[in-house]
């Protein structure tokens, strides 16, 4: 309707003059003269007046929201180096980062969130300010441990980065060491970053991995809010929800999180430039019935109507059609090599979208599912000839849910509170997400989003892959959870506007609750640099070959090495982890090396009810025993060295007991006495 | 070896007949001669390098596979860590230390 024919809403205009009434006009010829038309003739004006004046300018808006925001962002950005400061790591117990933090980070976080508040609720949000408070938000929650805290937190984090620089040696992941070797694809991305830029090792990727990562995840999130939900506030709050609700810390440096980024294009793609719904373009209703007073039809006529319309097409020129289509084939073919599970669940999820006719492009499915099929026949048959059992599961191994939930159920009060808290975060965003899938349910019809967070659920079959599991399940759909919670929230608040207010106050209860949460474990997941700088100097010195053993297996004790030192945990007869059963287990094992780390003493007192001290009375009777000198101590941190010749490949290894056994030939030379003075103070 | 060469190699072949239709799917859309002689052979080439595909992998490692997960054994012939993905988790709980020893003085 263009602005000559709407009406006003009064009686009809007055029928135009002779002058004005539709005219046969003779068309010009070559050499007729040229001539003006006559613009339209103003309407008059109705009995209600004239019609309102089109819209002026906007008001300039108030100060308050010009540099509201971007005052609250520059606060919470300059407190964060004091908090930094200010924050007293040394002695965290079982509540972990929370009560270690200095006020100024706790103000930083309110701040950051004030921003995003004012920001949103302002008469124009503007999306460059709303991405900066994004970023600010992500720094002062997620980010927060990576400010305040100078090494990485996380074994896993460190493993990882020791399997890179496994790669990065001769570019061959090596065998026989751990089964995330026959998934190469990070860590040869990460080898050959390293190598291109020269360095040596990754700390300073590992420090800030989690919040670049949740970043990048946010955008996902915030681009398919945008699809799914519309409007222009709905997919901001979608993505800080996604961040507040993101407790389930798999964005520290490891494949998941770079799978989870190519999950995100994917679905991105799917539901939004390729997104497409079967409509029938003669007006037949399909299903579900779209009006309570349509007529309704026979369900085998609706589901055969639907079945049989084409879904409509996407707009783009072919050209970018065919773009998105090659990157989102580069996305499914990288993710084969990288990760174990996320090709299942992006494929699943396509498969959804295929069978509903939401998306053009269903080729993309078959891609997916024979580069998987390729990759894990013929790229990871040494993984699945040689251990069959993780697919298959065996009969001594838990569940995912046993070990996701009930084996984790233990430590100190602070422990099981944190803990709690997780069972508690996934069940509310389960409601929220059910709420969400109702009221979308109702307006538009549609009860694809909540299968397609449903939908990695069914990965739970494999019970053999270990308690994380679970948590790769949640993170697997909270994408999706988090855009239906966030339509069920704007539901609510759209109806009393006051409730906008309790919203803020939630926000602010959950960002507290996400510090608490992710940071429930710091105690003994914490990394210093004293712990890095020992191991590295332990590697150094331990001869090529030698067994590099922590006592338990949480510090950053394969950094490196890996492939080399034997120092995964890889003991059999339950000497797994040294600790379960010390002196048995280093009797066995033989480490040449032994690691202690305070993470380790953390992690007995806090989780597993050991008394305070018990890493160094082991460390003592293994020192008193003349089994291994001290290398290095200080404080809980220790590197013991064992006192007997290298054994030789090949060559049974002298009995240790027999001190005037004769060395084989070639073996290294003895190590030195057991009283050599060790490189630190004892604790 | 000869055989999981030829398999990459077909899995090539496969994605550059899926790209190949998808060109001339996309570029025809719109047009009267949607499903013209170079879209009706590109569909039939495209099932027929993923059918040579799936015998390619039936082949090469396809009906060991099947095997093994029917008998649910294989004989391991590498060590490998404790769980697919070993190491610490956050809030993993790993087996409780055993107490500390005893003073040896004692």
């Amino acid at each position: 309707m263009t602005s000559e024919t709407r009406r006003t809403g009064g009686p009809d205009p007055v029928e135009a003059g002779a002058g004005e009434r539709t005219q046969y006009m003779q068309p010009p010829g070559p050499d007729s003269p040229t001539s003006a038309v006559r613009g339209p003739v103003p309407r008059p004006a109705g009995p209600d007046g004239p019609p309102p004046p089109p819209p002026g300018p906007p008001a300039p808006l108030s100060p308050l929201w010009v540099w509201g925001a971007p005052v609250l962002a520059v606060l919470a950005v300059l407190l964060l180096p004091l908090a930094a400061a200010t924050s007293d790591l040394s002695d965290m117990g079982g509540w972990g980062l929370a009560p270690a933090l200095s006020p100024l980070a706790w103000v930083a976080l309110a701040l950051a969130i004030a921003c995003c508040v004012v920001e949103l609720w302002s008469p124009r949000p503007r999306i460059p300010m709303l991405g900066a408070a994004t970023t600010v938000l992500i720094l002062c929650s997620t980010g927060m441990p990576s400010v305040v805290q100078p090494q990485a937190r996380f074994t896993t984090a460190w493993l990882i980065s020791g399997f890179v620089d496994a790669v990065a040696g001769n570019g061959v992941p090596p065998t026989g060491v751990d089964a995330r070797f026959y998934w190469p694809g990070f860590f040869a991305q990460w080898a050959w970053f390293r190598d291109a830029a020269g360095a040596d090792q990754l700390d300073t990727i590992l420090r800030w991995y989690p919040p670049a990562v949740v970043a990048v995840w946010a955008i996902g999130v915030y681009a398919l809010a945008r699809s799914m939900l519309g409007g222009t506030r709905a997919p901001w709050v979608a993505a800080w929800l996604f961040v507040g609700l993101n407790w389930i810390e798999q964005d520290y440096f490891s494949p998941q999180a770079t799978a989870i980024v190519l999950l995100l294009t994917v679905l991105t793609f799917a539901l939004g430039p390729l997104a497409t719904r079967r409509v029938d373009n003669a007006g037949v209703p399909g299903w579900p019935r779209p009006h309570r007073g349509a007529p309704p039809l026979p369900r085998w006529r609706r589901w055969l109507i639907s079945a049989l319309t084409p879904p409509n097409q996407p707009t783009l020129p072919a050209r970018q059609l065919l773009l998105i289509y090659f990157c989102a084939a580069l996305c499914l073919i990288a993710l084969a090599p990288t990760h174990q599970l996320t090709p299942f669940a992006i494929i699943g999820q396509l498969v959804v979208l295929a069978i509903v006719g939401r998306f053009r492009g269903r080729g993309l499915v078959i891609v997916a599912t024979l580069t998987v099929v390729v990759f894990i026949l013929i790229g990871a048959r040494d993984f699945w000839m040689t251990q069959i059992s993780m697919i298959t599961g065996g009969s001594d191994e838990g569940g995912a849910i046993e070990a996701g939930f009930f084996d984790r159920l233990e430590g100190d009060t602070g422990q099981l509170v944190v803990k709690l808290l997780r069972v508690l975060m996934p069940g509310l965003t389960w409601l929220l997400a059910i709420a969400g899938a109702w009221v979308y349910w109702k307006r538009r019809r549609d009860l694809v989003p909540i299968a397609l967070a449903g939908i990695p659920m069914g990965m739970a079959v494999v019970q053999s892959y270990g308690g994380e599991l679970l948590l790769r399940v949640l993170l697997f759909g909270l994408p999706i959870l988090t855009i239906l919670a966030v339509d069920a929230l704007r539901a609510f608040v759209r109806v009393d506007r006051k409730r906008e207010r309790l919203m803020a106050g939630a926000m602010v209860v959950l960002f507290l609750l996400l510090i608490v949460i992710r940071g429930g474990n710091d105690a003994y997941l914490d990394v210093t640099t004293e712990d890095v700088q020992m191991t590295r100097q332990a590697y150094d010195q331990a001869p090529p070959g030698a067994t590099v053993q922590p006592l338990a297996t949480v510090g950053p004790y394969a950094l490196e090495g890996v492939g080399d030192h034997n120092n995964m945990a890889s003991g059999g007869d339950g000497c797994g982890i040294l600790a379960s059963d010390p002196f048995r287990c280093i009797d066995l094992v033989q480490p040449q090396t032994l690691l202690f780390y305070k993470s380790m003493e953390k992690q007995g007192v806090v989780l597993n009810g050991e008394q305070p001290g018990w890493t160094v009375a082991i460390r003592e009777q293994l020192i008193a025993s003349g089994q291994y000198r001290a290398t290095y101590e200080n404080g809980f941190n220790a590197v013991l060295v064992r006192n007997e010749p290298l054994p030789q490949p090949g060559v049974p290894a002298p009995d240790a007991a027999a001190p005037d056994a004769v060395a084989p030939e070639g073996a290294a030379p003895a190590a030195p006495a057991p009283d050599a003075p060790a490189q630190g103070g004892t604790p | 070896m000869t055989g999981f060469a030829l398999t990459w190699i077909v899995f090539l072949l496969v994605l550059a007949v899926f790209a190949a239709r998808a060109w001339v799917v996309e570029t025809n859309r719109g047009r009267l001669s949607t499903a013209g002689s170079a879209q009706r052979g590109l569909t039939v080439a495209a099932v027929g390098s993923v059918v040579l595909l799936v015998v390619m992998l039936t082949a090469n490692g396809g009906i060991e596979l099947v095997d093994l997960l029917i008998n649910g054994e294989a004989t391991v012939t590498a060590p490998s860590d404790q769980a697919a993905t070993g190491g610490q988790q956050p809030g993993e709980a790993p087996p409780a230390p055993a107490p500390p020893p005893a003073d040896p003085a004692n």
